[in-house]
């Protein structure tokens, strides 16, 4: 492996995230919860976990920085969140995943963690989805062979470096790998 | 010597398994791989240490980028609710706020190619 993981948060882990920045800036206490999303924002680090959000994310955070009190909030999330773009592909990986039982806006953050890049176009998919959602969670670990078979059969008919991509692991905030080395 | 087995399915399909079974089963499960009980321990005293350092790390980070101002609860935030009645809803009605808010569907977004060179999560 050469290069940091990524991780992208799903919605609710960034909500979570910034709901626990608002709390500290207006000295409120956080819930399990957030302090577990905000260890993995605590983690990320150039060097070997960049963390990515979804653009409805990002679309909300470009309406309270519109805000003045918020800008400096949103600011510090953005050092360490960049947004992930669909890639090529994207639309049709997520139908397939439609096709596994996943609603369609569960399918569309699983399938930009396969088809999805940074803002230099400069990798394609993620390591991780972080997520706090038990049922999806639960689904992909139960499907994940036959998600993967369909990975494979979609590949075939690919060129580079579509060809290469891969299925993210889908954990829990505190479940992320805090050093490279065990990745597996 | 215990004969050593391979599991024909995943670790995470077994996770699947146990948390479908009864409570009388996973305390029996306990008893039946004892060396659990330890690493829950060790992982749950980890996880709590690290959320502390994380949270006194932001906090610190949140009070640089206010320059030691602090958040006042009566703030405008969004869909005309101030910061403190948006923080007070329950988690429900926060997550469908954000719904509203982030009104972006995916599968509108133009798909990107990306550089020859991308690099795979391999």
């Amino acid at each position: 492996m050469s290069g940091p993981m990524r991780c992208l948060l799903d919605k609710v882990v960034a909500r979570r995230i910034m709901e626990a920045l608002l709390k500290l800036a207006s000295a409120q206490d956080l819930i399990a919860e957030e302090v577990d999303a905000l260890s993995l924002y605590e983690r990320s680090d150039v060097r070997w976990l960049r963390l990515f959000m979804a653009p409805p994310t990002d679309h909300i955070l470009e309406r309270l920085v519109l805000s003045t009190p918020y800008a400096p909030l949103i600011a510090l999330f953005r050092t360490r969140a960049e947004v992930a773009r669909p890639t090529r592909y994207f639309k049709r990986w997520s139908r397939r995943l439609r096709d596994q039982g996943f609603t369609r806006e569960d399918a569309a953050i699983l399938a930009l963690g396969t088809f999805g890049t940074s803002p230099a176009a400069d990798v394609l998919g993620m390591h991780f989805v972080a997520t706090l959602d038990r049922p999806m969670l639960n689904h992909w670990q139960t499907r994940q062979r036959t998600i993967q078979e369909r990975l494979v059969a979609m590949q075939r008919q690919l060129d580079p470096p579509y060809r290469d991509a891969f299925l993210p692991q889908i954990r829990r905030p505190e479940n992320i790998v805090q050093e490279p080395q065990s990745i597996a | 010597m215990e004969a050593r087995l391979v599991l024909p399915v995943s670790v995470e399909q077994v996770a699947v398994v146990v948390r479908q079974m009864s409570r009388a089963d996973r305390e029996r499960l306990l008893d039946l791989v004892p060396d659990l009980h330890q690493i829950a321990r060790q992982a749950g005293r980890g996880r709590l240490d690290d959320g502390l350092a994380a949270v006194e790390r932001a906090r610190v980070e949140v009070t640089q980028a206010l320059a030691g101002r602090r958040l006042s609860l009566d703030e405008p935030f969004l869909g005309e609710l101030t910061l403190g009645q948006y923080l007070r809803l329950p988690d429900q009605e926060r997550g469908r706020l954000w719904d509203d808010w982030g009104q972006v569907d995916l599968e509108d977004l133009e798909e990107l190619d990306v550089r020859p060179d991308a690099m795979p999560a391999r």
